[in-house]
């Protein structure tokens, strides 16, 4: 892939990460990406008519309730090449809400492609519950193998949600704010969010199929396709960390 | 939509991530990974997470 391809695709994806914001929050706050040979980093920005020259900061995007800024959020994604070295791909990325009274996060949403032990797509909740932690000090005090190392943090939990392929979008993300936080929006807003969360969809499908292609040939028999596999075709599903991944 | 994509040399990233490894008061970016890991990390720290490990990213470090 040449560099102008790689340079290409993160404007693609930073301008219709732009755009949903745009569709959704009353703040003029944009995406960019920042790239270095064939890595590419895309984060939040602020919006300015001046062309990008110095490093940028990351920029922490505004919640307003009834105009007032409340919270901020954060977006951050890793990519690199595919391994067909055609298309930029996510390897990590945090989605990260604020309160505006402190610096420590309230929620992020992560996904981490090379996690070892924790999931690799998971919230982390920035906050206390006393019970949550009794329970998790009787089981760190009793040895248990497996217990968070800091009974006490219920940030040091992962709450796994979907693996690889079908962890949430940044437009759930966006909707959670929405609707559960009630941030302020923009008319319009949940038709966007529809329109890309489709989009985003119907790629992890494409993945999911490519991981499971004997089993989807097998589905679509049944619904009445008629489907023949490539001469060279090898099912190699069994072995696919996407799927066994948690 | 104007040009949201910008090259970034190694040297910018090595300056700012020293920048705030000294507002930070760390003498190295490990210390920082180890604070992470010990959830010993301060507000301010929280504040730098996400841009610390995004340059070391963009730096080729988690290779």
């Amino acid at each position: 892939m040449t560099h102008d391809r790689i340079l290409g695709q993160s404007q693609e994806l930073a301008e219709r990460l732009t755009q949903t914001l745009h569709a959704c929050f009353p703040d003029d706050s944009r995406v960019i990406a920042l790239s270095l040979a064939d890595r590419v980093l895309i984060q939040s920005a602020p919006n300015s008519a001046q062309e990008l020259r110095a490093l940028p900061r990351p920029h922490q995007m505004p919640l307003f309730v009834d105009g007032k800024r409340v919270a901020e959020w954060t977006i951050n994604m890793h990519m690199v090449l595919d391994r067909s070295g055609q298309f930029l791909k996510t390897v990590e990325s945090a989605l990260v809400l604020k309160s505006v009274m402190e610096k420590t996060p309230l929620v992020r949403l992560e996904y981490r492609s090379d996690m070892r032990t924790a999931p690799i797509s998971h919230w982390q909740f920035h906050a206390e519950r006393g019970a949550f932690s009794h329970m998790l000090a009787v089981a760190h005090a009793g040895g248990s193998e497996y217990v968070t190392d800091r009974p006490h943090s219920l940030s040091s939990l992962h709450f796994p949600v979907g693996g690889e392929r079908f962890r949430p979008s940044i437009e759930d993300f966006i909707e959670f704010l929405i609707r559960e936080c009630g941030v302020d929006k923009v008319d319009g807003w949940d038709q966007a969010l529809r329109e890309n969360r489709e989009l985003w969809r119907r790629m992890q499908l494409r993945a999911a199929v490519r991981d499971l292609q004997a089993e989807a040939a097998e589905r679509l028999r049944d619904e009445g396709w008629t489907v023949a596999p490539p001469a060279d075709f090898k099912d190699v599903s069994d072995e696919s960390a996407t799927l066994v991944k948690w | 939509m104007p040009g949201l994509v910008l090259e970034v040399r190694e040297s910018d990233l090595e300056a700012r991530r020293r920048e705030i490894l000294d507002e930070l008061g760390l003498g190295d970016y490990v210390v920082f990974l180890e604070r992470e890991r010990l959830g010993l990390l301060s507000d301010l720290e929280w504040s730098r997470v996400d841009e610390l490990r995004g340059i070391a990213f963009l730096l080729g470090e988690d290779e």
